[in-house]
């Protein structure tokens, strides 16, 4: 019920942004999607981030948090309703909490990349409207985003070392995470070729597309040890 | 000086990505870093193409990491040589380690290049499960416990519980051992440090944007 009702508050808030942009509702949304992770933590016994609903929930908390403090409009709240639908067909149920989730790295990695993809994803929409319209500070979002994407693969390897004895299997949500922060990298580079300069907005601006499938595209087209 | 050029840094990424989807594609799953070494001569020819090629691209972009680490000021020198050495270390493990993996049944053990593991007794937990273990070597015996996300260090080598096969009428306990390697410890403090001067380089890059 509650898992049903909040993404609906969420969305509908978010519609009535498009009309009148009240910031405060990109704070609220986030801290609504918060409020509903706590509260499954607490009905499960355990934060479970390792089911898509809440892996959502919290990807679209910290999309609206971000795009409160950094002033953004009415895009932002169209992305954001894209981000929080699929919570209304998402099964809400847990079945198990998988023994080798049940470690402080994982918080560690999930956290990290899920801070880092939403700041990618708002870099992308910054250097979309940078093209369009003014210029806004996207780099310095893509450097903090591929700063924190850097700690999560760290993190990550760390866990995957003590729970596998492998650092970096090749499976599919490592190989295209480890292509995102390259992709990452390559644009943070492009200025120091003349020629390349002027294609840094549209490198960025492909970021959001390519975050948006490694983290859900990924498992569902190709499975692995990252779906459980 | 064609060497520090971004373009190749594209191409490496461009290559990078076409060489792992496919080698992904071809395997139809996970290849795991420790298996590939001893599988590779039983791999379709262009599987092998795919790894080969992933495993240059990996390695040229780790050099010329360094290459342009070397001309950078010291922060920047410091985050790239770190990085580059970290990658190349990521290459070198499995390449250099020693693993194997089998299945114990508790009570039982294994001998592996003479070394032998033992499976002692088994304590459920709200955590899955804690197998009280040995490894025995040239007649010395180090014993202690193995959980998920937590393996037994011991001089003879590490030792991990990975899972349990439940398809045979008793559950047997999947482990892998490594051989001693002073290159988890290593790898380790290179990622530290890359992501520590990372941090740096990253603070400064942002002064810098203004």
């Amino acid at each position: 019920m509650v898992e049903r009702l909040i993404p609906t508050l969420v969305i509908s808030l978010n519609a009535l942004y498009l009309f009148r942009e009240i910031r405060l509702i990109h704070l609220l949304s986030g801290f609504l999607l918060g409020g509903l992770l706590v509260y499954r933590s607490f009905k499960v016994g355990y934060p479970p981030l390792f089911t898509p609903f809440d892996s959502i929930s919290l990807f679209s908390s910290l999309f609206f948090v971000s795009a409160y403090f950094l002033k953004a409009g009415r895009f932002t709240s169209v992305l954001g309703i894209l981000l929080t639908l699929p919570l209304l067909l998402v099964n809400p149920g847990v079945r198990e909490i998988p023994p080798v989730v049940r470690t402080p790295l994982f918080f560690l990695h999930v956290g990290t990349a899920f801070l880092s993809y939403t700041l990618f994803v708002l870099s992308s929409l910054f250097a979309l409207y940078s093209l369009i319209r003014r210029e806004l500070p996207y780099i310095k979002l893509l450097l903090v985003g591929h700063y924190l994407f850097t700690l999560s693969l760290f993190f990550g390897g760390i866990w995957a070392y003590l729970a596998w004895g492998d650092i970096f299997p090749l499976e599919p949500k490592t190989f295209f995470s480890l292509f995102l922060w390259l992709f990452a990298s390559l644009t943070l580079h492009l200025k120091f070729e003349p020629s390349l300069k002027r294609f840094t907005p549209y490198f960025t601006v492909a970021l959001a597309p390519l975050v948006l499938f490694v983290y859900l595209g990924v498992n569902y087209l190709f499975g692995g040890t990252h779906g459980f | 000086m064609v060497f520090r050029s971004v373009k190749l840094f594209a191409f490496l990424v461009f290559t990078f990505f076409l060489s792992g989807f496919s080698s992904l594609l071809l395997s139809g799953g996970i290849l795991h870093t420790f298996e590939v070494p001893y599988l590779f001569p039983h791999f379709p020819p262009l599987l092998k193409l795919g790894i080969v090629s992933l495993f240059l691209s990996l390695l040229l972009i780790s050099l010329q990491t360094l290459y342009c680490a070397l001309s950078n000021r010291f922060i920047p020198l410091i985050f790239h040589s770190f990085l580059a050495l970290s990658t190349f270390l990521v290459l070198l493990f499995p390449l250099t380690s020693k693993t194997f993996s089998f299945y114990l049944y508790p009570g039982t053990f294994v001998e592996l290049g003479g070394k032998k593991v033992a499976l002692e007794e088994v304590s459920p937990s709200s955590k899955g499960f804690y197998l009280k273990v040995f490894i025995e070597e040239g007649g010395k015996r180090e014993e202690g416990k193995v959980s998920f996300n937590s393996p037994f260090k011991s001089s003879f080598g590490t030792l991990w519980f990975s899972g349990i096969d439940r398809s045979s009428p008793y559950p047997a306990f999947k482990f892998k051992l490594l051989e001693p390697t002073p290159f988890p410890l290593f790898l380790f403090l290179s990622a530290l440090l890359t992501v520590l001067s990372g941090l740096f380089y990253t603070l400064i890059s942002l002064k810098r944007e203004g």
